[in-house]
């Protein structure tokens, strides 16, 4: 069984104007993506920024109510459980933030903010939690002297740490890491990304890992899945998705990659434009539509539900972007 | 070292900062230069001093603190260290551009991309008429391609995407067609895409307009594609200068190694272990007067090592390398 299951989930956030404010169009940031994760297993979830892939993970931890579909975690329904019916699960599913400086509270020590999971949960008196907070600042890398400074005194990739300190806390099951080393230097990203990999083979942690670096995310997964602009266009394990990518947006994302080889300079097929807004998208396959693709008119109406090409290797059907 | 080729100089620039804790040195003798028409890139982690060697460059340094203490930086024949400022500010934006990597930050939030354009083409062309500022704007705006220029003009920064953000300020860079554009992680905070798409469009108008880059980054994969020449910088010095086919193919310096072994390449095995180099650049007051890798490097050190400063030697024809007997091979 997986742990977590979601379907045909929908997080639509309604536009407000008008002198009334009332709701003029809906905003849909992620529209209908069903998606599954198993025990000790690393999903990872790229796209351009806009395409929905952050609120896909608050969705999914349930910091947003969605608008529609079925979240299941660990066999539960948890779609639409109450704020106090997801405290104790929560426990369960934590999250790690691209930027430390600003998920941290700045007004409180490494050793306030490494007990609050505890304290929130009730768990612990304050002897053990102490201790607790040792052997997390362990686990992380960092020394014990660290629990009575403010993270203001540490470096990025220090930081990072303290979150992911604080995201095991209650040994979960779940961890969403919305781009936990964007922000970092690529030695200090290499650290932090060989300290993840460690703690899930430790803990038997599954993975819901965001990033736009490719790179990255071929690196920490098992299977990865593209989005554009609030949907899944194509899954699959990560080796068999970087060498033979099907959909035509998957195949963009892989060309603009920079190599760190100056031998292998080659000319680029770029993408023009941004990710449009997705309010109001496009009707039918919303990359074809960016690409002007002339077969992109077909696509309208068509059921654009993932289809397996090969085994586990799902794909947009549209006729647009996919031979 | 001084090639008649070469559009900027520096050499042996020493830049500072007083601080309450007393004068902090956060570039430490620097040396290189810029090949006329060619991209030279800047790479090391935060706090190596890439920025302020550019901040130098442009006497953009924070003010009162930040100073320059040494060196030369020669220009066109002008040394840019002792230059009055009256002569720098007609030399910046005209001569010598700069582009950042936040353009929120950059572009003024309360004026239209046009007035920004304008102001920097008046700035140095008082009698430029109206009609003509405005012609200029909109074919530079095209170069740097920005769809519906004419309608674009009016808007306002926050009113375009990121990306459009960063042409708009290329444009402002390029409209008085500079013979050196320095750009500060110009990619930096875009998704891959749009980095390819701004790379490209740099490199393009350099061609176009025949001028030199130098290109600060921390991602040895955008060297790699668009550089020609390559400066590895750790903690305020250079350990490493070459053309980018040397350097990628024979790096010397421990530093240098394990920024390339620390990118993570798509042909590695998924969730192997990534080579890391251990620790952090220490913070400028821990700055040693000897090798400043050996704590990071794993390797011993000997007491004078870590106190005389290495001597930065070619070790093959314009390769070059800070000499720790440790850290370089």
């Amino acid at each position: 069984m997986s742990l977590l299951k979601i379907q045909n989930l929908k997080q639509h956030f309604p536009v407000r104007g008008g002198v009334l404010m009332r709701a003029v169009a809906q905003c849909k940031a992620v529209d209908g993506v069903s998606l599954e994760l198993g025990t000790g297993e690393t999903l990872g979830l790229v796209g351009e920024s806009g395409c929905g892939k952050t609120t896909l993970g608050k969705a999914i931890v349930r910091l947003l109510k969605p608008t529609e579909g079925l979240i299941e975690f660990q066999g539960e329904d948890i779609t639409r459980s109450s704020m106090g019916k997801m405290r104790p699960m929560r426990r369960h599913m934590q999250m790690i933030f691209q930027d430390p400086a600003e998920s941290l509270n700045p007004r409180h020590t490494v050793r306030d903010i490494l007990e609050e999971p505890f304290v929130v949960q009730g768990i612990g008196t304050r002897n053990e939690r102490r201790k607790w907070v040792a052997e997390l600042l362990d686990k992380v890398g960092l020394s014990a002297s660290a629990a009575d400074r403010f993270p203001f005194e540490f470096s990025g990739g220090q930081r990072q740490r303290i979150g992911i300190a604080r995201a095991i806390a209650l040994k979960p099951k779940l961890i969403v890491c919305d781009e936990p080393v964007s922000a970092l230097d690529v030695s200090v990203q290499s650290q932090v990304l060989n300290l993840l990999l460690d703690l899930q083979r430790e803990m038997g942690l599954s993975y819901l890992f965001i990033a736009h670096g490719l790179s990255v995310v071929k690196h920490m997964s098992d299977r990865v899945a593209v989005m554009y602009l609030g949907k899944i266009v194509e899954l699959a394990p990560a080796e068999e998705l970087y060498q033979n990518p099907r959909h035509a947006y998957t195949k963009a994302l892989l060309d603009a990659i920079p190599t760190p080889d100056p031998t292998k300079r080659r000319e680029r097929r770029l993408l023009s434009g941004d990710v449009p807004s997705p309010i109001n998208p496009p009707a039918g396959c919303a990359f074809g539509h960016r690409m002007k693709n002339p077969r992109w008119e077909s696509s309208v109406g068509m059921d654009l539900t993932l289809k397996e090409m090969s085994p586990s290797h799902w794909v947009q059907p549209c006729p647009c972007c996919t031979e | 070292m001084s090639n008649a080729s070469s559009i900027l100089q520096v050499s042996n620039l020493v830049t500072g900062f007083d601080t309450d804790a007393g004068r902090m040195i956060a570039v430490d003798g620097v040396s290189f230069e810029v090949p006329q028409g060619k991209t030279l890139g800047i790479v090391g982690e935060s706090g190596c001093g890439k920025s302020v060697t550019a901040f130098s460059i442009t006497r953009l340094l924070p003010q009162p603190h930040g100073k320059i203490l040494g060196g030369s930086i020669t220009f066109g024949g002008k040394d840019l260290v002792t230059l009055p400022h009256e002569e720098m500010r007609k030399l910046r934006g005209k001569n010598i551009s700069m582009i950042f990597q936040e353009p929120m930050t950059a572009l003024n939030p309360v004026q239209t991309i046009g007035k920004q354009l304008a102001e920097a083409i008046l700035l140095h062309d008082e009698k430029c008429k109206p009609s003509e500022v405005l012609a200029r704007s909109i074919d530079m705006m095209k170069k740097v391609r920005i769809p519906a220029p004419d309608q674009r003009l009016n808007e306002y920064p926050h009113q375009l995407s990121g990306g459009m953000r960063q042409r708009a300020m290329i444009a402002m860079a390029l409209i008085n067609s500079p013979k050196l554009l320095i750009a500060d992680e110009p990619t930096t905070a875009l998704d891959v895409t749009v980095q390819a798409q701004i790379l490209a469009l740099i490199a393009d108008l350099q061609k176009e307009m025949g001028m030199s880059v130098v290109l600060i980054t921390h991602d040895l994969g955008v060297i790699a594609e668009v550089c020609d020449e390559v400066v590895v910088m750790y903690a305020g010095r250079i350990v490493e200068r070459a053309r980018v086919h040397e350097l990628f193919a024979n790096a010397r310096h421990a530093y240098t190694r394990g920024l390339l072994d620390s990118i993570p390449k798509l042909e590695s095995r998924p969730k192997s272990k990534l080579k890391a180099i251990p620790g952090n650049v220490p913070s400028i007051a821990d700055f040693k007067p000897g090798c400043r890798f050996a704590e990071r490097s794993g390797k011993e050190h000997t007491a004078e090592q870590l106190n005389t400063r290495p001597a930065f030697t070619e070790v093959s024809s314009n390769h070059w390398v800070e000499n720790c007997p440790i850290c370089a091979s």
